[in-house]
C-alpha cells in the first residue's frame, strides 16, 4: 500500500497555514490519512466501474426514498 | 423512591397531575448533583438559580390550569454544544470560539415543550473523542465505577442520565458519540436518521455526518423527546420534510413477527466473551417475545468506518482550519492531530466518499432490510475500559484504540441510518453493556418498539448505580 509520509503532511500543512504541526504530529496525521485513503481506494476498486455522478446533496433524498419498504 | 429515580415520562405525569412540583424535582436533582458531581464530573456548569426560577413558573402554570407541554416542568441537561443566547458554550475546549447569540433548534423545541435546563454537560473536546477524557473540563467518569470511562464524546450526558442527575439529555453522534456513553453508563442512546433532527445552533464537528442524539432512561422517554424535537427546520437545509409520527403511540404493539437480522460478518468478529454472552441472552429474550431471528450477510461493512473518517476529518479540518492556525496550542494534542488529519486527505477522496455514500446506503438498505426489519449487533464489543487504559493522548496507538471503540457504531453514521443502544446486562468488571438495533431510514419507531418490548421483560435499564463510599 502506498503511504502518505510525514514530509508530505508537513508540506501540505504549511501550505494551509498550519505551522504548529511538527514532525511527531505529522507522523500521526500521515498514519490516519493513509488508512482513510486506503479504505477509499479499496471501496472504489469494489464499486461498479464508471464515473461517480451522484452529487452529495442527494444523500437526504436517498435516505427519504428508502424510508418505506417496497410493497 | 427518590423522584430522581422516576423516568422522564413518569416525572412529567406526576407534575401534570399535581403529585409532585417541578421545584421538588429540580431540588432533588440539585441535591443529587451535589453528591455525584465530585465523583463523575458530569456537568460543565450547573445553573441552579435559573432552573429553580423556571420550575416556579412551571408550577404556577400547573396551578393556573394552563396548557402544559409534553415535557412540562421536568429538568434535563445537555452536552455543552447546543447554543443559547447569553451563554457561552465551552464545546469541551479551552480553545472554544464564541458561537454568537444563537438559540439552537433543539433547545428551542425543548423550551416550547416545557422542559427545564439544569445546566450544561461535560463532553470530549470539540466532540472529537470516544472516551470522555478532557484536560480542560476534567475527565468525565463512569457512575458505575469512577475508574472507568463514561465513553464519549457525549460523556457528561451518559454520566448524568446514568447517575439519575437529569431525566434525559441531548448529545451529538458523529461516530457513536451518543450510543457509546449510553452503553457505558447503562441507559438508552438513540442516533436518529440524519436529517430527522435539526442541526441548527449545534456546534459542528462534521456537518454532513453529525446528528443530535438522545440519551434516556426508557424507550418511552426517548420516544417523547424525539417526538418533541424531530421535524423539518427552515434553519437547517439538511433537515427532512418527512412528517414526524408520535413515537410513543406504537410502543405497545409488541414485536411478534418482527424479523431481527444478526450479521454473520464483521460486527461479531471482535466481541469479548462477556459482551457476547449478554447480547446473545438479550437476543433470546427478544425471540421469546415473538421476534424471528434471521442470519444476515452485511454488504462490505469493513470499510464503512474509514469512509466515515474521510468525511469527518475533512470536514473537521475545514471547520477548525482558520481557528486552529491561531489557537493550536489551546487544543489537546489528540484533538488537534485528529482534526488536522483532514489537511492530508485529498479533496478528490473526500468527494468520492460523499458520492459513494448514497450508493452504499442504497445497497445496504436493499440487501439487509429486504431480509429483516432491524439489524442486531453489539454497541461496544469490549467491556468498558478504564480511564488509565485509554489515556493515550496523541500517541500512535490512538488510531487503534479509537477504531476498537467505534467499530460497531461509526458505519451507521456514514450510512445515515437510525440506531439505538439498549442496556442488556453487565460485564465481568461490573460495567454495563448493551445491544444495538439499526433500521431503515426514518424507522426510529421500530427501534423504540424493540427497546420497549425488551424493557417489559427485563430490568436492565431500571438499574441505578450507587454513590461510591468515600
Amino acid at each position: 500500500m502506498q503511504k502518505i509520509d510525514a514530509g508530505t503532511v508537513l508540506v501540505l500543512a504549511r501550505a494551509q497555514g498550519q505551522h504548529w504541526i511538527d514532525a511527531t504530529a505529522a507522523e500521526r496525521i500521515a498514519a490516519g490519512a493513509t488508512a482513510a485513503i486506503a479504505a477509499m481506494s479499496e471501496t472504489l476498486r469494489n464499486a461498479e466501474a464508471g464515473l461517480l455522478t451522484t452529487g452529495s446533496a442527494a444523500f437526504l433524498d436517498v435516505l427519504e426514498s428508502l424510508a418505506d419498504p417496497p410493497q | 423512591m427518590s423522584p430522581c429515580e422516576l423516568t422522564l415520562t413518569e416525572a412529567t405525569d406526576a407534575v401534570r397531575e399535581g403529585r409532585i412540583t417541578s421545584r421538588a424535582l429540580v431540588e432533588a436533582a440539585l441535591e443529587r448533583i451535589a453528591q455525584w458531581q465530585p465523583v463523575v464530573n458530569a456537568f460543565a456548569c450547573v445553573q441552579a438559580e435559573t432552573a429553580l426560577a423556571a420550575a416556579d413558573l412551571a408550577d404556577a402554570a400547573v396551578r393556573g390550569g394552563e396548557a402544559l407541554g409534553p415535557l412540562h416542568g421536568v429538568p434535563l441537561a445537555h452536552k455543552d454544544m447546543f447554543f443559547r443566547p447569553g451563554r457561552r458554550s465551552s464545546m469541551g475546549s479551552r480553545a472554544a470560539p464564541p458561537a454568537g447569540d444563537v438559540l439552537s433548534t433543539v433547545l428551542a423545541r425543548l423550551d416550547a415543550a416545557g422542559a427545564i435546563e439544569l445546566g450544561t454537560l461535560n463532553m470530549a473536546e470539540f466532540a472529537l473523542g470516544p472516551t470522555g477524557h478532557n484536560a480542560y473540563l476534567g475527565d468525565c467518569r463512569n457512575p458505575w465505577d469512577p475508574d472507568y470511562v463514561a465513553c464519549g464524546s457525549s460523556s457528561g450526558c451518559g454520566a448524568a442520565v446514568g447517575a439519575r442527575l437529569a431525566w434525559g439529555s441531548f448529545g451529538s453522534d458523529t461516530g457513536g458519540s451518543v450510543r457509546l456513553p449510553a452503553s457505558a453508563c447503562g441507559v438508552l442512546g438513540l442516533k436518529p436518521t440524519n436529517g430527522r433532527v435539526s442541526l441548527a445552533g449545534m456546534m459542528p464537528l462534521a456537518p454532513s455526518v453529525d446528528v443530535p442524539g438522545i440519551l434516556g432512561r426508557s424507550a418511552r422517554d426517548v420516544a417523547r423527546l424525539l417526538t418533541v424535537v424531530a421535524g423539518h427546520d427552515p434553519a437547517d437545509a439538511r433537515s427532512s420534510h418527512r412528517p414526524t409520527p408520535d413515537y410513543e403511540a406504537g410502543l405497545g404493539r409488541g414485536i411478534a413477527g418482527l424479523r431481527i437480522g444478526v450479521p454473520q460478518n464483521h460486527f461479531f468478529d471482535v466481541v469479548a466473551p462477556d459482551v457476547s454472552r449478554a447480547v446473545s441472552e438479550a437476543l433470546r429474550t427478544l425471540h421469546s417475545l415473538g421476534a424471528t431471528v434471521v442470519p444476515i450477510d452485511v454488504p462490505s461493512p469493513e470499510h464503512l468506518t474509514e469512509l466515515s473518517r474521510v468525511l469527518v476529518y475533512s470536514e473537521a479540518a475545514a471547520v477548525h482550519g482558520s481557528w486552529m492556525r491561531t489557537h493550536a496550542s489551546e487544543y489537546s494534542p489528540q484533538v488537534r492531530t485528529r482534526a488536522a488529519t483532514g489537511f492530508a486527505i485529498p479533496a478528490a477522496a473526500y468527494e468520492q466518499a460523499q458520492q459513494l455514500r448514497p450508493r452504499l446506503l442504497r445497497r445496504f438498505v436493499e440487501s439487509v432490510f429486504a431480509e429483516c426489519d432491524v439489524l442486531y449487533l453489539p454497541t461496544l464489543g469490549i467491556p468498558v475500559p478504564t480511564l488509565a487504559e485509554t489515556d493515550v493522548g496523541g500517541a500512535a496507538v490512538m488510531w487503534d484504540r479509537i477504531a476498537v471503540l467505534v467499530r460497531c457504531t461509526a458505519p451507521f453514521n456514514y450510512l445515515g441510518l437510525p440506531a439505538l443502544s439498549v442496556p442488556c446486562g453487565f460485564t465481568g468488571n461490573g460495567l454495563p453493556t448493551s445491544f444495538q438495533v439499526v433500521a431503515r431510514p426514518f424507522a426510529e419507531a421500530v427501534l423504540l418498539r424493540v427497546a420497549h418490548a425488551f424493557e417489559t421483560a427485563t430490568d436492565w435499564s431500571r438499574r441505578v448505580p450507587s454513590l461510591p463510599q468515600a
